[in-house]
């Protein structure tokens, strides 16, 4: 008999049973893919840096010969005293941007075998024929390369021409921010355009080392002074990868929100469905079942009904979270999901031990369910409250349709947490990450890159030889030959440029070995920089540093700092804290009086320039290219373009997916739960019919509700996001390294297109699953308690 | 006396599993204008099937209704709904009201709703409608409360004023009085014979002979066909009842019942 009464619960209440099991599939979906994506992103990052076995530090020379037995011979001697592990040297062959239809220098490499791995797009090592070429994920997006196509160039006397096989994932030249680019070719390929360059010289080569103590290494490679194009280190290549961490996060926040909507969903269509039965279970005592038997039966309808639901959501898990990960994927390398089976599966498990504890928790009552309550009162033996807190009578104007809307909502709040939950959660989750990622599209995303703000940024090749003469008055006279040169056509511009050290700093408390990156400006007053705290250093022994930097030495403001250019350690006092995405966080900023030389400097940032005020930017700007036409003048805009290229299309399509997702999922609870209602109203449905309304009326009485529920969720979606807003979006870059950015928000998209565009899904979404009231008859009425 | 309801070789059959169930079997019959017919007959007979029929909440499979010259068949859906809404009053025998509003709202419900449509009518002036039906009825007291606060017979009572509140010309009812006890029964036929008075033609059905004796005519409904029928004539007087009631039961026997 328990079978055959199960056997017919199934198939007499197919709708409600198909609702409850879609219902179980898409919380089970959601469950298993949020929990999935929180694992794969919470690690990404380190997960790449493993798999790809990134260099501790990478060095790459310019030109070869001389200066590459200089270096070799350097580091043999390192090897020796047991700082350097392992070298791997990766020669590069250039091909000048003319030379080629790339549209910028080639830099052609072999596949590298030990350390800085490249994958392809499914994870897989590349291997290439001669003829094929592989390029980096950023550098194709920026170029809108796509596997198939053609990159021609001429080495000496040769034309040659490769096919693009793969775009790959580089963790060492991946990132835009890297700043310096690499394509691979196969062996053969490689060797023939060796032979066919007659200039030697046109090549680079690159040293991937591993080192036990990489700070020490770095000292005392910044102290001898070698002639290298770059360096970059493990730590700094991760500061690269801030975006494809901020993305990783945004995913992060979707999936919690994931896991809030699911339970809500899971408790909600328990209750609710065996509320819908109490009715029956009141029958089945009164002919004498008793409560342990019935209550048999339901949990053994749930169990059944729940293994299915979460053993097909879990399967359907796997191609949803591949989806939501392609977008941070695309440039990382991370575990597919379908290696997760076994974290799915447990998904699965948890959600059919949770069915089974609402459901236990839930029959729990069967045993006090009184036979006639049952039978009388209908569904939960609970008389209704006073239900009408609004009357019609009093509604004035209104029409009945969006007064019955409201009522329901008034009189039965309760019922509709769930899809409140799901709108409200479903607006943050689009207003936080577009805020976030407004931002980074606004002009003063330049910060990322550790420039300050300004009205032009140029390249004018003088740069290499600066550091190669080691000689800042030269540099300093350079830079006003150029403003008088503008001067004299009537641009006034001031210049300066920002130089970059990596001395070794320590302080009284902290004598640990770190190098921290440094930069002067010169030219440029340090008050023209935000700070947090303090005031801007002035004199030659004053200096700033980030909060963070601050903090790991241990030191407040006033205290003594060293920093170790050379041999010699210099004490500066810091007089100021400031936040910076740079470096992760970490950075100094020097006075533009310090004495800094030249010799070990890093690297520079652009020129930069700001106009006098007043000064039209743009017009100023392309006078200038007319004054040098072989100088790289860019403006804002166009400098974050060259270093985001691609990014700022990964932005759009993360914005995209994001409201993609809130919407698909918001469409799904909204039609699952607008079934679920008519289902629950199907008597009321069926009397308004008879009585005369239009299907017309019934079907937007259904779905109106769900819009002015949206609605109100929008209102509160806003307010707490606008609450959260700065705690969120400053904890996301906190990540990255700095807390205080300035949030870049467009209201009209962020608070009112967007919500709109929800809204309107899911008013679509209600008003096609209220179409179901067509179907129902006056014999439904009889359904009514 | 011209007919509201002219019911032609009307037919309703069902379709379950492949299987057809011939329900109703060229019915035909006719209400005249202000006249009250109660349809009789063994349970499954298809007495409701009839009732929703005729007044369009279900489909017809073959044959016509005519409703004051409105051909019901030829109608969309949205018509056919706006004519129950204005023009039909429907009273069931569970007392289905909407459980989220109060007596009073669920009987301004349908006015509220025609009001757009029928052109002219204020809330004031429903409203005014609606409190004089309910002093009628004598529910005044229990307007405000909700559904489960009231006795079933003040709930059918309630129902009736809805039926009533868009002025509708006939009233359809399904065992108006079959879960109501024998005072409450008296009383909604009370009312119905009032409204019937008053010029609204009323097609009831009812297993009731106390019932059935109020009315004029009493259609006999056998497997989906009309039997028979009885003209009582006009109920005048509460002396004639016991008469009416002893000459309906008699053809009742007659006719198996
Ligand atoms: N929706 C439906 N689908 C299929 N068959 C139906 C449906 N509604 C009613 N029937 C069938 O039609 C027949 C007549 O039903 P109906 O409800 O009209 O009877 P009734 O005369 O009103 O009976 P009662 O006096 O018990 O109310 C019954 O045999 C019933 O099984
Ligand atoms: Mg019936």
């Amino acid at each position: 008999m328990f079978i055959q009464i199960l056997k017919k619960d199934l198939k007499r209440k197919k709708g409600m049973n198909l609702i409850l099991f879609l219902l179980l599939i898409i919380s089970s979906i959601f469950l298993a893919g949020g929990v999935n994506n929180l694992l794969l992103t919470m690690n990404a990052i380190d997960y790449f840096f493993k798999e790809a076995n990134v260099s501790d530090f990478y060095i790459k020379t310019k030109g070869q010969g001389e200066n590459e037995i200089r270096i070799e011979k350097w580091m043999e001697e390192m090897e020796a005293e047991g700082l350097i592990e392992n070298v791997e040297k990766y020669p590069y062959l250039m091909i000048e941007k003319e030379d080629n239809s790339f549209d910028s220098p080639l830099y052609l490499c072999k596949i590298r075998k030990e350390q800085n791995l490249i994958f392809d797009t499914d994870n897989q090592p590349v291997d290439l024929k001669p003829g094929e070429i592989a390029i980096p994920v950023s550098q194709a997006e920026q170029k809108g390369i796509e596997p198939g196509d053609e990159i021609r160039f001429r080495a000496g006397e040769k034309e040659i021409s490769l096919q693009v096989k793969s775009i790959v994932k580089d963790v060492l030249f991946g990132s835009p921010f890297v700043g310096f680019d690499a394509q691979y070719i196969s062996e053969a390929d490689f060797a023939m355009v060796e032979n066919a360059l007659s200039r030697k010289d046109g090549g680079i080569t690159g040293y991937g080392i591993s080192s036990s103590d990489i700070s020490e290494l770095e000292r005392r490679f910044y102290n001898e002074g070698l002639p290298v194009f770059t360096t970059i280190s493990q730590k700094e290549l991760r500061t690269c990868y801030v975006m494809d961490m901020l993305f990783a996060v945004f995913l992060m926040i979707i999936s919690i929100c994931l896991l809030v909507i699911s339970f809500v969903i899971l408790r909600f269509s328990i209750t609710f469905t065996l509320h819908e039965e109490f009715k029956e279970i009141g029958v089945m005592k009164a002919i004498g079942i008793n409560s342990l038997a019935i209550r048999g039966i339901y949990l053994c309808k749930y169990f059944v009904l729940s293994v299915a639901g979460a053993l097909s959501g879990a399967f359907f898990s796997i191609p949803f979270s591949d989806f939501m990960m392609g977008s941070i994927e695309k440039n990382v390398y991370m575990p597919k999901a379908q290696g997760n089976l076994w974290l799915c599966l447990a998904c699965g498990g948890i959600i059919v031990l949770l069915v089974m504890l609402f459901c236990y928790i839930c029959t729990g009552k069967i045993k006090r369910l009184m036979v006639i309550e049952a039978i009388k009162s209908g569904s939960n033996g609970e008389r209704y409250g006073k239900s009408s807190p609004i009357s019609l009578y009093k509604s004035g104007k209104l029409p009945a349709l969006l007064f019955l809307a409201a009522n329901d909502i008034l009189s039965s709040k309760k019922k509709y947490i769930p899809l409140f939950i799901s709108f409200i959660i479903g607006i943050i989750m689009i207003i936080l990450p577009l805020n976030a990622v407004n931002t980074l599209k606004s002009d003063s995303v330049i910060t990322l890159f550790g420039i300050a703000k300004s009205d032009v940024y140029i390249t004018s090749h003088k740069e290499e030889a600066w550091i190669e003469d080691g000689d800042m008055n030269k540099m300093l006279a350079d830079l006003e030959h150029m403003e008088e040169i503008y001067a004299r056509e009537g641009i006034r511009v001031k210049l300066y440029s920002e130089v970059l050290y990596f001395p070794y700093v320590s302080s009284e408390t902290n004598k640990d070995k770190s190098s921290i990156m440094a930069t002067q400006a010169k030219n440029f007053d340090t008050e023209n920089y935000r700070y947090l705290d303090g005031e801007p250093p002035k004199l030659s022994n004053e200096l700033a540093m980030t909060a963070l930097s601050a903090e790991e030495l241990n030191v407040k403001m006033g205290d003594t700092v060293w920093l170790q250019f050379a041999e010699e350690k210099i004490p500066y006092i810091l007089t100021a804290t400031f936040e910076s995405f740079n470096n992760l966080g970490y950075s100094i900023r020097l006075s533009e009086t310090a004495e800094t030389d030249l010799k070990y400097s890093a690297g520079f940032y652009d020129i930069q320039g700001n106009f006098q005020e007043g000064t039209d930017v743009e017009a100023a700007i392309s006078k200038m290219r007319e004054i040098t036409p072989d100088y790289e003048i860019k403006n804002t805009r166009e400098r974050i373009a060259v270093s985001l290229g691609g990014i700022i299309e990964r932005l759009d399509e993360i914005k995209a997916l994001i409201v993609f997702v809130v919407i698909v999922i918001n469409s799904l609870v909204t039609i699952l739960l607008c079934r679920t209602f008519l289902e629950r109203d199907k008597g009321e449905i069926a009397l308004l019919k008879s009585i005369g309304f239009s299907n017309g009326f019934l079907q937007a009485w259904q779905s109106i509700r769900i819009g002015m529920i949206q609605l109100i969720s929008v209102f509160i979606g806003i307010l707490f996001s606008y609450l959260l807003n700065d705690g969120m979006i400053q904890y996301t870059f906190g990540i990255m390294g700095t807390s205080q950015v300035e949030l870049n928000i467009v209201p009209m998209e962020v608070y009112v297109g967007y919500p709109l565009l929800v809204l309107a899904g899911v008013l679509a979404a209600a008003y096609i699953a209220a179409s179901g009231v067509k179907r129902f008859s006056v014999q439904k009425m009889n359904d009514m308690e | 006396m011209s007919s509201s309801l002219k019911v032609k070789d009307l037919c309703k059959t069902y379709v379950m599993d492949k299987r057809q169930n011939n329900v109703l079997k060229n019915v035909s019959f006719s209400v005249s204008e202000g006249e009250m017919v109660a349809i009789m007959g063994p349970s499954g007979s298809g007495k409701s099937t009839l009732l929703y029929t005729v007044s369009g909440m279900d489909k017809m499979t073959a044959g016509s209704v005519d409703f004051f010259g409105k051909d019901l068949s030829s109608l969309k859906p949205d018509e056919l709904s706006k004519v129950r809404l204005v023009e039909m009053g429907f009273i069931f025998q569970q007392m289905y009201m909407l459980k989220n509003l109060s007596i009073y709202d669920n009987i301004i419900l349908p006015a509220y709703q025609a009001e757009k449509g029928k052109g002219g009518r204020s809330r004031k002036e429903i409203n005014e409608q609606a409190q004089e039906l309910m002093r009628k009825l004598d529910i005044m007291q229990v307007a405000d409360n909700d559904i489960n606060e009231v006795s079933g017979g003040q709930l059918q009572r309630a129902c009736i004023c809805r039926s009533l509140i868009n002025h509708p010309k006939i009233i359809f009812a399904d065992e108006p009085t079959g879960s109501l006890n024998k005072q409450a029964s008296y009383e909604v036929m009370e009312e119905l014979n009032r409204i019937n008075r008053e010029g609204t033609s009323v097609l009831l059905v009812t297993h009731d002979v106390r019932v059935a004796a109020k009315s004029d005519r009493v259609v006999y409904l056998v497997d989906g066909k009309i039997e028979d029928e009885y003209k009582l004539g006009r109920f005048q007087t509460e002396q004639d009842i016991r008469e009416r009631e002893r000459i309906l039961s008699s053809w009742l026997m007659e006719m198996g019942w």
